[in-house]
């Protein structure tokens, strides 16, 4: 890619905040209980932190070589670098139906329930597909204003909700322990799919990924602390009852006469998942023209979308019949494979091809 | 043409799958429900629905016949089944978002509370912040109460409920906060308490705010007249301003409560925990009188400092009496006693908890309440106190 | 048209030229003795000045004490000490000297001249300078471009007298031939850019080049879409202004318009009377503005999502008063906000076309029947009426962006009324994307907001005072990706 077609670091700032935020967003309380208020402001730590420490392998295979985790891996085997294009764009391709999941069980629950939700994971993905068509750098660009539109619709949530904010109904941290702290942020990591497109992000960033990258998880991170924080300030007991506790806090929002908010925080939320699902899209483009050197026609990017909808179709059917835990499984092996194993593999891949005595090329004598 | 082919057939894949796209009702095809009453039935509920008139028929101008809103009573073996049966009933959807208040009748709130509340806590439809309120008897009449064909009974209840709360009367607690109270393993639910008004206003019957209701969990315990809430806001720290009277043998006045600060400090003992409560309550004269006499009276600093003290002891008797009345004899732990401790110690919280000793008479507290006079108006001193 | 030298033979460059400017009632052929050599003056009627050519030209030419030149230094002669006037060129080819002729010069032939001179004599009627009819302002000049491209280019020498304006001439359409001129500041212009424009502007396929909206296509990408990365303006001031950015101006013959290369986003928002208010009030009127196309392209699509999917939205008071408005208007609430406009565009367009001895008429009709009767009789409710007339107001705030949000406000009353607030933000995010995804000759349409670039952040949503502002310029060169 040009230096010219590239993305500067804090536009990949802000399309990693982006597409996380909408996990954040449409977070539900987890079912077991131990899982406290105290304890969900708290978590984000050690989650910052495992997301930084399964951030590394990808990041040290991207600086490898200017084209991130496909030239590394070309660079040790045109096959591996074949394999490993096909296996980035399907995982982009599953991350964003899974995104699309968790968007689909909000909007099934919140904004339409009377609806069938299929139709508006279509039309998500055909808008994310058309959006994804025109490149990374509009992306980055949508994203900077996306995250300026975010920060504002939480900003001005916070001081919507400041007057009703009481720290009594917070609850100590750490009350049943460490391990339901640990194993939610386990959880929430595993989650983070992002942290797949640190392993491409050489070939669309200009310089300071690394940055981007440590720069996105500390800011996100804080901001999920202030945001379960608040929460649980405002709402209570009665928040961790319902499904989208953050939704929940937008409904009593009030400010002048603008009674529910939810309805306008719900719209920021809809344009993130809309970046998001282009953004997983686009990657998947960029996986497969990287590691087979070819550039995809632009209906290339509906068939994605297709496939995402196919994909979500599956995921979907796979949660109702196994109670949600498909997807959570599925989510962690996804993110295991491609932030640690993958690349991890094409480090060690590459290792070997450099050790590895070259054939002599001088003519053999006599 | 290729790549219309791939819109259209994009285009048809979800269209083709069977996928539907309901559309919604317009405005004027739907119920706006104002405010809901839940009454506990022999067979299940009885919902009382308050609704704005039927827009479609009314004259253009002026009140609609009927008056600008309507009720109607409906059954159910749950609170969600009496309230599917409104499009049946009305012939138009049900708009859950716009109502304000939420009535449940006494002994709902004392039998059923759970069932009552499961649907308004499930609903995504309705407004978490709807305000909560017990009536006297029964939720129907509530809700029915005749204020005047041109006034929402809904608007008028919530209106009655927020100047209640600039006087320090009623308590005004929205669902969210109800919730969040009676879902808690440490503190107490508490709402208004409205009645039918007893004298007939000039064109209905109308409704008031006649004190507080204390849950403790999801049973009712006590409630609080209009004269035991204001104590009870300052205790919950939610007096925004109200005016009390101080009589003394001598004087008559009038003050106006204009800053409170409210600490609650736990202080840990060897066994277990006990509370400090500073009030701190600046106020304005507003009247002064001195009783049996119809001079006007001048202001010194040593009557302002008398009235001072009165003020501050008749506040703290009554903050005493209240505090007593709800959280040692009744348990209603209003001012969070128990839930300050686990934030502030909570080791020594889950020690208490585990010895069973977190009952009211193992928390005891000591009040201090300070009233101090900001101002007195137009102030007419001594020539010696003249600066 | 090949290209045919001229001869020497007087009457053979006189045929070729004859035939190549063809039968037409208003050429002149003028048949001259200048210094007992023969020549012909050739012209159109009506396209050049007859005094000046009287004064300038054929009174000194026709002089009979003239001596007679050695042969080929005829026009030398002519040039060089005869003619008065300022402008003479000698060109070489006949379609040269067609074209001179075409464009109100007036063609010299002479005999034994391989060549023809052309005199730059123009008297074609032109309108005078007046205000800009399109971009009215308080405080700046009321000059506007007029649709003589000369009088144009004066227009802004007058206010960048800088030796560093460069002014080239150029030609658009095959058949129209129109002078395109390029104005940039050496220096300040993107010599990539510079050279990009010139060469889009001589390789576009256009056969007739008779405004700029003809030649703007060929100046933005190749891909169509809603946002255009070029502008049109009807000042000088805010041309000149544009070009100190860097900027690139291309003036088209027969229009009052400039176009200008590359023009952004924020640009649409910014009106020359910003720079001559204070700049508070610069920015108050600058984030109105904003809030007015937002409205304008928003409003109507939002009203409908919201009253149709998202009732709880509306505050309870007013909730009251649009159901009941709405209750007695047979039409759903998409259908009527369709409806009332459509009819608004209608009424728009009627007011630009129709004859203004039947203005009032219409203005009657519109603001009576349409706005009065239509909601008396039950045919639009009050409510949807109030968003239209806000709507109107604000999209005549930024006029230059009325296509765009016109057909976006369309797209979001239909997606609005089908989809709700989910199908409203879903288009708003791909627009979004769209506006992003426009980078005329590579700076991005959303600069110097997305990306950020601090230093233009002084002239942009924000305007600094003047004292801060004229210290740097911020060029487009900075905002462009390399």
């Amino acid at each position: 890619m040009k230096p010219q077609e590239k993305i500067g670091g804090g536009q990949l700032f802000a399309l990693l905040f982006a597409s996380r935020a909408i996990g954040l967003f449409t977070f539900t309380v987890p079912q077991e209980t131990g899982f406290s208020a105290g304890d969900r402001v708290l978590f984000t730590v050690p989650f910052c932190l495992l997301c930084l420490l399964f951030a590394v392998p990808g990041l040290l295979v991207g600086s490898r070589h200017e084209n991130g985790i496909a030239g590394a891996a070309r660079a040790a085997s045109p096959l591996l670098a074949k394999g490993v294009g096909v296996f980035y764009a399907a995982a982009f391709l599953c991350a964003a139906a899974l995104g699309a999941l968790r968007f689909e069980l909000f909007v099934g629950t919140v904004l339409f329930p009377e609806s069938s939700t299929a139709v508006f994971t279509a039309l998500l993905l055909a808008a994310a597909a058309a959006a994804s068509l025109r490149g990374v750098q509009a992306l980055g660009r949508t994203a900077a204003v996306l995250l300026a539109l975010l920060a504002g619709s939480v900003l001005f949530l916070l001081i919507a909700t400041f007057d009703r904010f009481n720290g009594l109904n917070l609850t100590p941290p750490l009350e049943n322990g460490a391990g339901p702290v640990l194993k939610n942020a386990f959880r929430s990591a595993g989650r983070t799919t992002e942290l797949a497109a640190l392993t491409l992000a050489p070939a669309f960033t200009r310089g300071r990924v690394k940055k981007a990258a440590v720069g996105w998880l500390t800011a996100f991170s804080a901001a999920a602390a202030v945001i379960f924080c608040w929460i649980g300030g405002v709402t209570g007991r009665y928040g961790e009852q319902q499904m989208f506790p953050l939704y929940t806090l937008t409904e009593v929002a009030r400010f002048g006469v603008f009674e529910r908010m939810d309805a306008v925080l719900t719209g920021v939320w809809i344009l993130v998942a809309f970046l998001q699902a282009a953004f997983f899209l686009w990657l998947a483009a960029l996986a497969l023209k990287q590691s087979f050197d070819r550039k995809m026609p632009p209906a290339g990017a509906f068939a994605g979308a297709t496939a995402v909808l196919g994909l979500f179709f599956l995921f979907s059917a796979l949660a109702d019949r196994t109670d949600g835990e498909a997807t959570v499984y599925t989510s962690a092996a996804l993110f295991l494979l491609s932030s640690v194993v993958i690349p991890l593999t094409v480090l060690l891949a590459g290792k070997l091809t450099a050790s590895s005595p070259k054939p002599d090329a001088s003519p053999g004598r006599g | 043409m290729k790549k219309l082919l791939s819109f259209f057939f994009a285009l048809s894949l979800p269209l083709l799958s069977g996928c539907s796209f309901r559309r919604p009702p317009e405005l004027s095809e739907r119920l706006i429900i104002e405010a809901i009453g839940v009454d506990k039935t022999e067979t299940g509920f009885a919902v009382t629905v308050q609704s704005l008139n039927d827009l479609a028929v009314g004259a253009d101008e002026g009140t609609p016949e009927g008056g600008v809103t309507k009720c109607c009573t409906l059954y159910g073996t749950t609170v969600a089944e009496a309230l599917a049966s409104v499009s049946e009933e009305t012939g138009l959807s049900p708009l859950y978002s716009q109502a304000r208040l939420l009535v449940l009748g006494y002994e709902t709130a004392r039998d059923a509370l759970p069932e009552a509340l499961d649907f308004f806590l499930r609903g995504q439809n309705t407004r978490a912040d709807i305000a909560v309120a017990v009536a006297a008897r029964s939720a129907a009449e509530i809700a029915a109460a005749d204020f005047g064909k041109d006034r929402v009974g809904a608007d008028v209840l919530t209106d009655m409920l927020e100047a209640g709360e600039e006087n320090g009367t009623a308590i005004g607690v929205p669902l969210y906060r109800f919730m969040d109270l009676l879902l808690s393993e440490t503190d107490a639910a508490y709402c208004p308490l409205l009645a039918v008004k007893e004298e007939t206003a000039s064109d209905g019957e109308g409704a008031e705010c006649i004190g507080t209701v204390l849950f403790d969990g999801t049973i009712i315990r006590t409630s609080l007249t209009k004269e035991e809430t204001f104590p009870l806001r300052i205790l919950t720290e939610q007096l925004n301003g109200a005016t009390f009277a101080v009589l003394s043998d001598h004087v008559a006045c009038t003050l106006r409560v204009t800053r409170k600060n409210t600490k609650i400090r736990v202080l840990k003992t060897p066994e277990n925990a006990r509370f400090c409560l500073q009030i701190d309550v600046k106020c304005d004269i507003t009247d002064l009188s001195f009783r049996g006499d119809p001079e006007f009276l001048p202001l010194d600093p040593d009557l302002v400092r008398a009235v001072s003290d009165a003020a501050s002891r008749l506040l703290t008797e009554r903050i005493s009496g209240t505090l007593g009345r709800c959280f040692y004899e009744n348990g209603c732990d209003v001012c969070r006693f128990r839930q300050r401790l686990r934030l502030r110690y909570p080791t020594l919280y889950r020690a208490l908890a585990a010895q069973g000793r977190l009952s009211p008479a193992d928390l005891p507290c000591e009040i201090e309440c300070r009233v101090s006079i900001r101002r007195t108006g137009k102030e007419v001193l001594r020539e010696g106190d003249r600066q | 048209m090949s290209d045919t030298p001229f001869t020497p033979s007087l009457s053979s460059n006189l045929r070729a030229l004859k035939e190549l400017l063809g039968d037409s009632f208003d050429l002149i052929v003028r048949e001259l003795a200048v210094a007992g050599t023969k020549a012909y003056a050739i012209c159109f009627d009506g396209m050049c000045d007859e005094l000046k050519i009287a004064e300038a030209l054929i009174k000194p030419l026709t002089d009979p004490a003239l001596k007679k030149p050695p042969d080929g230094t005829l026009f030398e002669a002519v040039r060089d000490r005869l003619y008065k006037g300022t402008d003479v060129k000698t060109v070489y080819t006949v379609p040269d000297a067609a074209q001179a002729a075409l464009d109100g010069n007036l063609v010299l032939l002479a005999e034994k001249e391989p060549a023809a001179l052309t005199f730059s004599v123009q008297g074609y009627p032109r309108r005078s300078v007046g205000e800009p009819l399109s971009e009215q302002n308080e405080k700046g000049t009321q000059e506007g471009f007029t649709d003589n491209f000369k009088d144009n280019v004066t227009l802004l020498r007058r206010r960048l007298r800088t030796p560093l304006l460069s002014t080239e001439l150029l030609t658009a359409g095959d058949t129209s031939q129109t002078p395109v001129v390029l104005c940039f500041i050496r220096g300040r212009a993107d010599a990539a850019m510079l050279a990009q424009v010139k060469n889009r502007l001589q390789t576009a396929k256009l056969d007739a080049a008779l405004g700029a909206g003809c030649l703007r296509p060929f100046l933005e990408d190749r891909r169509p879409g809603l946002f255009k990365g070029t502008g049109v303006t009807e000042r000088p001031d805010t041309l000149a202004a544009m070009l100190t950015e860097g900027r690139i101006g291309v003036i088209v013959d027969g229009v009052p318009y400039a176009v200008i290369v590359p023009y952004l986003f924020s640009d649409h928002f910014h009106t020359a009377d910003d720079y001559l208010s204070g700049p508070a009030y610069a920015v108050f009127m600058r984030a109105l503005r904003v809030a007015c196309v937002a409205t304008a392209a928003a409003l109507p699509g939002f009203f409908v999502a919201v009253c149709v999917f998202h009732p709880e939205i509306i505050p309870s008071d007013i909730m009251f008063d649009i159901a009941k408005a709405e209750s007695k208007t047979p039409f759903p609430l998409m259908a009527e906000a369709l409806i009332i406009h459509l009819i608004y565009e209608v009424v728009r367009e009627a007011g630009l076309r129709m004859p203004v001895a039947v203005g009032h008429a219409v203005s009657i009709v519109g603001a009576l029947v349409i706005g009065d009767t239509a909601v008396t009789a039950g045919l639009i409710g009050a409510p949807m009426l109030i968003v239209v007339a806000l709507t109107a107001v604000c999209s005549s705030v930024a006029v230059r962006l009325h296509e765009t949000v016109s057909l976006i406000r369309f797209a979001l009353i239909l997606i609005g009324g089908l989809t709700g607030l989910y199908g409203v933000m879903l288009f708003s995010g791909l627009m979004l994307t769209e506006l992003c995804a426009v980078a005329p000759f590579g700076v991005p349409f959303s600069a110097p907001v997305s990306p950020f670039v601090k230093a233009a952040q002084q002239d942009t949503l924000l305007r600094a005072g003047w004292r801060k502002l004229g210290r740097r310029v911020t060029t487009v060169k900075e905002m462009k990706f390399e």
